[in-house]
């Protein structure tokens, strides 16, 4: 453990020896683990017994965007920092090549009639996912998901849905997460008195409302650090 | 029954994220880990958690497989860099080009 | 063994495997496969905590913890992204300087 900063090519000693702690470490833990598994900390009832008020009728979109909404405009802003860094770590001359994608003489027709079929499926997916996040698994975080890689697989089959990084309109639905989330807390500030308290009869499509913003900010995040770590395509062959 | 299934699932995991860790090439290790994704996927549906399996399913497994897999081949020696695509050609470049499909 | 300890137990070894890989490898693709596997472990022990039964025996698992790997799983793809550009980056930038040193 002491030698975790200079372990380039440890040799076997060290090896042995941080093999050693590993498993004392997985030991205590396994320890704790043993010794706390009878005691029961659940949440499972206090949620259950506010979410009638929550306006959602899934616990974990409940927790998600009612009970702990703090916690959720924190990640997306969390995801915001990355997007930002990412782009500030970007080659200043890559913007030129990007647009290059575009052309992409070089994808296998295979790979662009599965998009071509895929890409609409899984964007309904995605709206269905958000929909049905209020009632049954599903959300924000997934609809975010499958529709980034639904954009994700445009973009490998040739046609990216972003020729520029740098698009104001990007920027846009990077920000619209986390500014949904704050415009919303100040709005109930105004009416309620409190950030994140929604009124039990405007709760349903308040959050609705959040998570729609939500998955567009989410999915336009994934798909932006995507397009920041994939290798530009040759241009010519 | 059941818990010979989680033994199983259990099982399965322990072994393919070891054998993620321990390939010798680095190609099979991201793709023993977009395996090993969607068996934790199993396990959160197997724990009573759908919400986390689908969102494990689409991103451990499908967005975090794509990431990697494209650092990977950025990460190739002998990857065309993507300035020196825009600017310059070279037949040295180009053969580059050529081996990473 | 009940299920949650089972799980609980899986996590753990995930944990310490990606731990002890993260140390010792010096490939930085394989040390960010062993950090998400760390946190898969954690993801893992968090969701086996969750998982209860109540006194009928029907499953009633907690949502909070659910919630809570939601968005873990969120921003570790955020992060493993973010490290896949700097390692990206450094890539390039070494390549940079070794062809300006060759020249």
């Amino acid at each position: 453990m002491r030698s975790n900063e200079d372990n380039a090519g440890l040799p076997p000693v060290a090896r042995l020896l941080l093999a050693i702690g590993m498993v004392a470490i997985g030991l205590v833990l396994a320890w704790a683990l043993w010794s706390h598994s009878e005691t029961s900390s659940s949440l499972a009832a206090a949620v259950m017994t506010e979410l009638p008020r929550s306006g959602v009728s899934n616990p974990v979109t409940a927790v998600l965007l009612n009970f702990r909404a703090f916690d959720t405009m924190l990640e997306l802003a969390v995801l915001l920092l990355v997007a930002v860094t990412v782009g500030g770590l970007r080659d200043p001359r890559e913007v030129s090549a990007f647009a290059q994608v575009k052309q992409a003489a070089s994808v296998s027709p295979l790979l662009q009639s599965l998009a071509r079929d895929l890409v609409p499926i899984m964007m309904l997916t995605s709206g269905y996912l958000l929909w049905i996040g209020a009632k049954a698994p599903g959300g924000a975080f997934q609809a975010g998901a499958v529709l980034a890689a639904a954009a994700v697989l445009a973009h490998l089959s040739g046609r990216p849905w972003l020729s520029n990084p740098g698009d104001w309109r990007i920027r846009a639905l990077l920000v619209l997460g986390t500014g949904a989330f704050l415009v919303s807390a100040l709005a109930l500030l105004l009416v309620t008195g409190t950030y994140f308290r929604y009124p039990p009869a405007l709760a349903g499509a308040w959050i609705l409302i959040i998570e729609t913003a939500a998955t567009l900010s989410i999915a336009a995040m994934l798909y932006v650090t995507f397009c920041a770590v994939v290798p530009m395509m040759p241009s010519r062959r | 029954m059941m818990l010979i299934l989680d033994l199983v699932l259990i099982a399965g995991l322990v072994t393919f994220a070891t054998l993620t860790l321990t390939a010798r090439a680095t190609f099979s290790s991201i793709v023993l880990f977009i395996s090993t994704g969607l068996l934790i996927a199993l396990a959160w549906a197997r724990l009573g958690a759908p919400d986390i399996a689908i969102a494990e399913a689409a991103i451990g497994a499908g967005l975090t497989g794509a990431l990697l897999l494209a650092a990977w081949r950025r990460l190739q020696p002998g990857t065309v860099d993507p300035e020196s695509d825009a600017e310059s050609t070279s037949g040295e470049q180009q053969g580059a080009g050529d081996a990473k499909q | 063994m009940s299920t949650a300890l089972l799980f609980g137990l899986c996590g753990i070894v995930l944990f310490v495997l990606g731990l002890y890989f993260a140390l010792t490898t010096t490939e930085m693709l394989r040390r960010i496969l062993a950090i998400n596997i760390m946190g898969n472990g954690v993801f893992m022990l968090l969701i086996a905590a969750a998982y209860q039964h109540d006194v009928s025996g029907l499953p009633n698992t907690d949502p909070v913890p659910h919630a809570l790997v939601l968005t873990g799983i969120v921003v570790a793809v955020s992060a493993t992204a973010l490290a896949l550009k700097l390692v990206c980056r450094a890539h390039e930038l070494a390549a940079e300087q070794r062809e300006e040193g060759d020249g």
